[in-house]
C-alpha cells in the first residue's frame, strides 16, 4: 500500500469536509470530531493562560463560542494543507535515497514495524471513542423515530417517555424497553456500555433461592451479605432488608414504608426470626412486598460477563476497560500535545542557539543551566497541589521542564551542520538565512529527532502516570492509568484493578519501546551494526 | 602522608561540628523571664489576684465527685508496649503556635495531660484531676479548687498555683503566634486568685449552664517555659513539655522522621489515685510513621502494629476476610459511642455568586445525593446527619432534617434562580448564558474524591455541574481561611458541650466593616458560609452566654432552624459508633469502651496481656484456631 500525496491529499478534503459538515450539524461523530475537541483543549489552555496572566474581558464569558472559532481555524488549516497536497505538491513524494533506505530498512525490522502497525490500530480503535465505550446508546428506534444519541447533543430522558428531563440513561431504557416486550422499540449499546467517566452504575442483582437457601445466580456457595426486596409499585424503595450468612438469614432485618420511614426491626439466628418489634402496630405486615431479593453489589466488582463489566470495576464503580480506553485516547493526546510543544520549542530555540552561537548561544546556555537545575518532579507536585490542573495544562507545566533536552541535540547538531561545506556552498551561491535554515540544515538535523521522540513518548507517559499515581496528576473525573494503578495497589483484594492497568501500560510502553529501537537502528549511520 | 590527611579531615569534621552546634546555640541564648512574668502579672492587678485564706468564702460547698463510679477495669494488667501508627511525624511538639495543631498533639497532650478537673467518660459528671475538689461560687462564675499537694509534673517538679497564672502569660502572648488561644484566653476568663499554696479560683465573665466546662485550665510549668519569649515558636520546636499526665516523650524516644515512643512516667503522682489507677496501662506507647493506610493494615496483619482503626468498609468488609481474623487472632469490635459527631458536611459560601441566591442553595441542597454516598461507598453503614449540629444531645433541634436529593425540586429551585435552559452537556444555563457551574473544593484524602465524584455525576441530573477540587489539605484549609472557595466538603471536630455557632456563622468572622464603609472578608476564621445575618447575630452574641440549660437550648434551637432555613451547610453523613480491629492481647473492660469516647484508644483503659500474647502467637505458630470474635457494644445506641 502506498500513500501518495495525492491520495493523502484527497484523504485529508474528505476528513475536513465531513468534519465541518458534522460540525456545522451540530454532531459530535467519532474521528471526524478531533477538530472539536482540539478546539475545545486549545480554548481551555488558552483561558487558563489568560486567567493566570490576570486577564479579564467579555472574551473569556464565551467559551464555546471560541471553542468553535478554534475548531473552524483548525479545519481551515487541514483544506489548506490537503490543497497544497493535491495541487502543488509532486504527484510523487520525493524522498532523497538515503531516507528511502532508512524507510525501508525500518520496515525490514519485523518487530518494530509490526509494533508500529499495531500503535497505529491503537491510535485508531481510540479515535472511534464512543462508538466503542461509552454509556450513550448507538441507536435507539422509538417509536419509529431514529435517534443517534452518541453523536447527539444531549437527549432528555422525557424524549423516551421517562420521567426525568436530564440525559437519557440509555442502559436502563434498553432494560426498560426489554421488560415492555412491546413490539418495534429497540436500544443498540456500544460494546462496552459504560463511559469513561463519571459513570458508576450501581449493579443490582436478583438473587435465587435454592430450596430455602439463598444463591447468587449461577453461585456455588451460598450469599453473604445484605438483600432486600423492594415495593413492586415503587422498585427503587426497598421493603424489607435481611443479612445472609451462608445462604440463611441472620442478624438484623429492617423494614420500611413506601415512604422510606423505618416500620419495623427484627433479629434472625440461622434462618430463624428471635426478636421482632413492629413501630407502627401491626400495620407493618400488610404493606405490600415484591417477592424478588435483590442484592446490591458493591464496588468493585469483579469482572463478569453478566453485567458487561469485562474487566470488573475500580473502587467508585467505574468500568475498568471503560478507564483503560478512556486512559489510552488521554495517553495519545498527551503524547501528541507534548511532542508537539517540546520538539517545536527544542528545534526553534536549539536551532537558534547553534545557528547563530556567540552571544545568543551564551546565554541560551545559561538560561539552561539554571533552568535545569530545577527539581521539575516537585515544582509539579506543588504546583499541582495549589491548583487542579486539568489535561493540557499538566502537560504544558511537563512542556516547561522537557524542552532542555530536545534543545541540548538540536544546538549541538545545527552547530555541526552549519560548518559543514554544503552550508557554505549555499551562502555562497547567495542563499538568506531563512533558506539555509529551513531547506538546508533542518532536513539534515532531524533525525536527532526521529531517533529521539520514541523515547521522549514512555517519558511522557511514565510522568503522567506517576503524577497520577501519587496523585498529583489530572483532575479526578478523567480517566487515568496512574490512577487505576494506585487504586489497584491500595487494593491487592481487587486484584483485577491492578493487573489491568498494569497490562495496558506494558503493552503500550512495550510497543513505543520496540519502534524506539527500530527507528534508531534504521537511521543508524553505522549500517551493519547489529542490535541487541 | 595519608595517615596525616586523615587526620586532618578528622580534625576539620570535629571542628565543623563544634561550630554548628556552636551555632545552635547562638540561635538561642539562655533567657530568664521570671521577672518578666512577674511584672506582667502585676500590670493586671484586676485579673492576677494574692489574697489570704481568710478571704476565702466560708459557705463554699467543696465536692469531689466521689460517689461517681471508677473509670477504667480494676483487672487491667500494667506493662507492655503499644504498636500504634501514625501517617506523618509530627511537625512539632508544642501545644500551641504554627502546626502545632496537627493530628499527634492529641496523643501526647490532649489526651494524656491532666488538668484540673475531668469530666467523667461514662456518666454525667466531673471528678478529679489535678484538683482534689473543688467549689462553685453562689453566683457560678467562680470556681474555687485545691490542688492535689503531691501532683507533679513527670520530671518530678511539683505543680504549683503560679503554673496556672503562667498559662495566661503564655496564651495571652503575641509570642505565641496563635490568635485563637489569643482571644479565646482574652476572652473566657476574668481572674485568677491564689489563696495559699494549694488553693485558688478562677472566675470567669459570663454565666455558663455548667462553668467547669469552661473554668478549667491546663498548668505551664515555669521551670520549661522559663526562655519563653518572641522566638518561642522556632525555640522550643521540639521542646516537650513536661506532663501531669501519665506519659512523656523522653529523647530516646524520639526516632525523627521514623517514630515516637511515649513512656509511662515512673512513680506517676496520680497512678494509685481513682479514675486513673487503671487507664494507662501499657508502658510504652510506640507510634510508627506509616504514611499509606494499606501498608498500615498489612504491618497490623503481621502483627507489627496491635491496633487498626477500621471504620472504612474497606477494611471492614474485604480486608476482613483473612485467615488472622478467622482464627481470632485478631479480633474485631463495634462500638456505640455518645459523642458530638463531625461536622461534615458541604458549605456554601455566600459570598460567591450565585451562591447568594437562597434557591440556588437549596437547589444545590436537593442535589447533592448523599443517600446514594451512603448505601455505595459507605455500603449503608453510616446515616444521614440530620443536620451540621447533630450529636449535641438536647442542644440539638430534633425537628431538624436534611434536604433529601430529589430531581424535581432542585429543578424547581434552579428554574426560580433564573437557571431554565438545559445546555448541550445537560448543564443549566441561565439567560445570559453563565453555566450552573460550582466548584467543590475538598481534601485529596481517603474516599474524598471518589465521594465527590458520585455526588457529581448524580448532581449533573438536576443540571448542576460540580467542578471537584482535591487539594492538598494544607492548601485545602489555605483556600478556606481566605474564603476563596465555591464549595468545600469538610467537617470539624465539635467540641462538647454545645455547639458553637459565634465561630461559624457570626458576621464578626464574616466580613469586617472598614471605616470607608466598605467590606472586607475576615481570613482565618471557621466562618465558611460567610453567613452575616443581622438577626442572627444577637441570638447568637446571646447563646455565648446563656446562663441557664433552658435558655442554652432555646437559642440554640432557634439558630439551628435559622442557619437550616439558610441552606448553607449541608449534612453530610455521620457514624454513630466505631469499629476498629485489634490483636488478641490488647484487652478492652467488658463493655467495650466509655460512653463518651470518641475513639477506642483515647478514654486509655485498654491494657496488653502478656500472657494471651504468648498463648496467641503460639497458636498462630501451630495453626490452632480461637474462632473468630466480634464484638458489638450497642448499651448507648440511641
Amino acid at each position: 500500500m502506498s500513500l501518495s500525496p495525492r491520495k493523502l491529499g484527497v484523504a485529508l478534503l474528505g476528513w475536513a469536509l465531513g468534519s465541518a459538515a458534522f460540525q456545522w450539524a451540530g454532531l459530535r461523530v467519532p474521528f471526524f470530531k478531533l477538530p472539536q475537541l482540539a478546539g475545545e483543549e486549545l480554548t481551555e489552555v488558552t483561558f487558563a493562560l489568560a486567567r493566570l496572566c490576570g486577564a479579564k474581558g467579555t472574551w473569556t464569558a464565551n467559551p464555546v463560542g471560541f471553542a468553535s472559532v478554534v475548531s473552524w481555524i483548525l479545519l481551515a488549516l487541514v483544506v489548506v494543507v490537503s490543497l497544497y497536497f493535491l495541487l502543488r505538491h509532486a504527484p510523487e513524494w520525493q524522498f532523497n535515497p538515503l531516507t528511502r533506505k532508512k524507510m525501508h530498512r525500518f520496515r525490514s525490522i519485523r518487530r518494530g514495524y509490526v509494533a508500529w502497525m499495531i500503535l497505529l490500530g491503537l491510535v485508531f480503535v481510540a479515535c472511534l471513542d464512543n462508538l466503542l465505550v461509552g454509556k450513550r446508546a448507538l441507536v435507539v428506534n422509538y417509536n419509529g423515530k431514529y435517534y443517534f444519541p452518541f453523536v447527539s447533543p444531549l437527549i432528555p430522558g422525557s424524549t423516551f417517555g421517562l420521567p426525568y428531563d436530564s440525559e437519557t440513561e440509555y442502559r436502563s431504557l434498553k432494560k426498560k424497553i426489554a421488560e415492555e416486550k412491546s413490539g418495534s422499540n429497540w436500544v443498540l449499546m456500544p460494546p462496552v456500555p459504560y463511559g469513561a467517566h463519571l459513570d458508576a452504575p450501581e449493579v443490582v442483582e436478583e438473587l435465587e433461592d435454592r430450596s430455602g437457601v439463598i444463591y447468587r445466580p449461577g453461585a456455588a456457595q451460598p450469599f453473604d451479605g445484605r438483600a432486600y426486596s423492594v415495593f413492586p409499585s415503587k422498585p427503587s424503595q426497598p421493603r424489607q432488608e435481611w443479612t445472609y450468612r451462608k445462604g440463611l438469614r441472620q442478624g438484623d432485618m429492617r423494614g420500611w414504608n413506601s415512604a422510606g420511614e423505618q416500620v419495623e426491626k427484627g433479629k434472625f439466628e440461622e434462618g430463624k426470626q428471635v426478636a421482632y418489634s413492629d413501630f407502627t402496630d401491626g400495620k407493618a405486615a400488610e404493606l405490600e412486598a415484591g417477592a424478588g431479593l435483590q442484592t446490591q453489589l458493591f464496588p468493585p466488582m469483579a469482572p463478569s460477563l453478566q453485567h458487561r463489566h469485562y474487566l470488573g470495576t475500580n473502587t467508585s464503580g467505574g468500568d475498568v476497560l471503560a478507564s483503560l480506553f478512556g486512559g489510552l485516547q488521554q495517553s495519545i493526546y498527551v503524547v501528541i500535545f507534548y511532542l508537539v510543544v517540546t520538539v517545536t520549542l527544542g528545534v526553534v530555540v536549539g536551532g537558534l542557539m547553534g545557528f547563530f552561537g556567540g552571544w545568543i548561544d551564551l546565554f541560551g546556555q545559561r538560561l539552561i543551566e539554571i533552568w535545569s537545575t530545577m527539581p521539575f518532579f516537585f515544582i509539579v507536585l506543588i504546583v499541582s497541589s495549589v491548583i487542579q490542573p486539568q489535561t493540557s495544562i499538566l502537560v504544558l507545566i511537563i512542556c516547561l521542564f522537557s524542552w532542555v533536552g530536545p534543545t541540548l541535540y538540536m544546538r549541538t547538531a545545527t552547530y555541526r551542520e552549519r560548518e559543514r561545506d554544503y552550508v557554505a556552498a549555499t551562502r555562497l551561491l547567495g542563499a538568506g538565512t531563512g533558506r539555509i535554515l529551513f531547506k538546508h540544515i533542518l532536513p539534515n538535523t532531524i533525525a536527532v529527532f526521529v531517533t529521539l521522540v520514541p523515547f521522549m513518548v514512555p517519558d511522557i507517559i511514565i510522568a503522567l502516570a506517576g503524577l497520577d499515581f501519587l496523585g498529583f496528576g489530572l483532575p479526578p473525573d478523567q480517566p487515568s492509568w496512574g490512577r487505576l494503578l494506585q487504586e489497584g495497589t491500595e487494593n491487592f483484594n481487587y486484584p483485577w484493578i491492578v493487573s489491568s492497568a498494569f497490562c495496558a501500560l506494558v503493552f503500550v510502553l512495550v510497543l513505543v519501546t520496540f519502534v524506539g529501537e527500530a527507528v534508531r537502528e534504521a537511521f543508524d549511520p553505522k549500517k551493519f551494526t547489529t542490535y541487541q | 602522608m595519608r595517615k596525616a590527611l586523615w587526620w586532618g579531615v578528622l580534625a576539620a569534621s570535629l571542628a565543623m561540628g563544634g561550630f554548628s552546634a556552636r551555632a545552635e546555640d547562638d540561635r538561642f541564648p539562655p533567657y530568664d523571664n521570671t521577672e518578666e512574668v512577674k511584672a506582667f502579672w502585676k500590670s493586671k492587678p484586676d485579673f492576677f489576684q494574692w489574697k489570704t485564706p481568710a478571704d476565702l468564702p466560708s459557705d463554699l460547698k467543696w465536692e469531689n465527685g466521689g460517689d461517681l463510679p471508677e473509670m477504667g477495669d480494676p483487672a487491667a494488667k500494667k506493662g507492655g508496649t503499644f504498636h500504634d501508627y501514625i501517617e506523618s511525624f509530627p511537625a512539632t511538639f508544642r501545644v500551641n503556635g504554627p502546626d502545632a495543631n496537627g493530628t499527634f498533639r492529641s496523643e501526647h497532650h490532649d489526651n494524656i495531660l491532666i488538668t484540673l478537673v475531668q469530666r467523667h467518660l461514662n456518666v454525667d459528671g466531673w471528678v478529679p484531676g489535678l484538683a482534689d475538689e473543688w467549689a462553685i461560687s453562689p453566683d457560678k462564675k467562680t470556681i474555687y479548687y485545691r490542688l492535689c499537694p503531691t501532683a507533679t509534673y513527670s520530671d518530678g517538679t511539683p505543680v504549683e498555683v503560679e503554673d496556672f497564672f503562667m498559662t495566661f502569660f503564655i496564651m495571652l502572648s503575641p509570642h505565641i503566634q496563635d490568635p485563637w488561644y489569643n482571644d479565646f484566653y482574652a476572652k473566657e476568663f476574668k481572674a485568677i486568685t491564689k489563696y495559699d499554696d494549694h488553693t485558688f479560683s478562677i472566675t470567669i465573665p459570663n454565666l455558663k449552664p455548667d462553668p467547669l466546662w469552661y473554668a478549667d485550665l491546663p498548668p505551664s510549668p515555669r521551670h520549661f517555659y522559663k526562655e519563653f519569649t518572641d522566638d518561642y515558636p522556632a525555640r522550643y520546636q521540639w521542646r516537650k513539655s513536661p506532663t501531669t499526665g501519665a506519659y512523656d516523650i523522653l529523647p530516646d524516644g524520639i526516632k525523627k522522621g521514623r517514630s515516637v515512643t511515649l513512656t509511662r512516667v515512673k512513680n506517676w503522682w496520680a497512678k494509685d489515685r481513682k479514675n486513673f489507677r487503671y487507664r494507662f496501662n501499657p508502658d510504652f506507647l510506640e507510634y510508627k510513621v506509616v504514611a499509606n493506610m494499606d501498608k498500615a493494615f498489612e504491618m497490623f496483619r503481621q502483627g507489627q502494629l496491635d491496633f487498626y482503626i477500621m471504620s472504612l468498609p474497606r477494611y471492614w468488609y474485604d480486608k476482613a476476610e483473612i485467615p488472622e481474623i478467622y482464627n481470632g487472632y485478631i479480633e474485631r469490635g463495634l462500638f456505640y459511642s455518645v459523642y458530638p459527631r463531625i461536622t461534615r458536611g458541604i458549605y456554601l459560601n455566600q459570598s460567591k455568586p450565585p451562591l447568594d441566591n437562597l434557591d440556588v442553595r437549596l437547589g444545590v441542597n436537593h442535589a447533592l445525593n448523599f443517600k446514594k454516598v451512603i448505601e455505595i461507598d459507605f455500603r449503608g453503614d453510616p446515616n444521614r446527619m440530620k443536620s451540621t449540629f447533630a450529636g449535641f444531645g438536647r442542644y440539638t433541634n430534633p425537628a431538624l432534617k436534611p434536604r433529601e436529593f430529589d430531581v424535581a425540586k432542585a429543578e424547581e429551585h434552579f428554574n426560580k434562580a433564573g437557571y431554565t435552559k438545559r445546555g448541550p452537556d445537560g448543564v443549566r444555563v441561565n439567560d445570559k448564558g453563565q453555566r450552573l457551574s460550582l466548584t467543590l473544593s475538598l481534601p485529596n484524602l481517603g474516599p474524598m474524591v471518589q465521594i465527590a465524584m458520585r455526588l457529581k455525576q448524580e448532581a449533573l441530573k438536576t443540571g448542576l455541574d460540580l467542578g471537584v477540587e482535591a487539594l492538598d489539605t494544607t492548601q485545602l484549609y489555605k483556600k478556606l481561611d481566605q474564603k476563596n472557595h465555591e464549595m468545600c466538603l469538610v467537617g470539624w471536630s465539635a467540641q462538647p458541650p454545645y455547639p458553637r455557632f459565634w465561630e461559624y456563622y457570626h458576621s464578626d468572622n464574616a466580613w469586617k466593616v472598614q471605616p470607608d464603609g466598605t467590606k472586607k472578608v475576615v481570613p482565618d476564621t471557621n466562618n465558611v458560609t460567610m453567613t452575616a445575618d443581622p438577626v442572627m447575630d444577637p441570638l447568637i452574641d446571646q447563646q455565648r452566654v446563656a446562663p441557664t440549660e433552658e435558655e442554652m437550648q432555646r437559642l440554640c434551637w432557634i439558630l439551628e432552624e435559622m442557619v437550616e432555613a439558610k441552606a448553607v451547610s449541608i449534612p453530610g453523613w455521620e457514624s454513630p459508633w466505631y469499629r476498629y480491629g485489634h490483636w488478641r492481647w490488647v484487652r478492652w473492660p467488658k463493655d467495650g469502651n466509655l460512653k463518651n469516647s470518641q475513639l477506642p484508644l483515647d478514654t486509655y483503659v485498654h491494657w496488653i496481656d502478656e500472657d494471651v500474647k504468648k498463648e496467641t502467637l503460639e497458636a498462630k505458630r501451630a495453626g490452632k484456631s480461637f474462632g473468630e470474635t466480634l464484638r458489638v457494644f450497642d448499651q448507648y445506641k440511641d
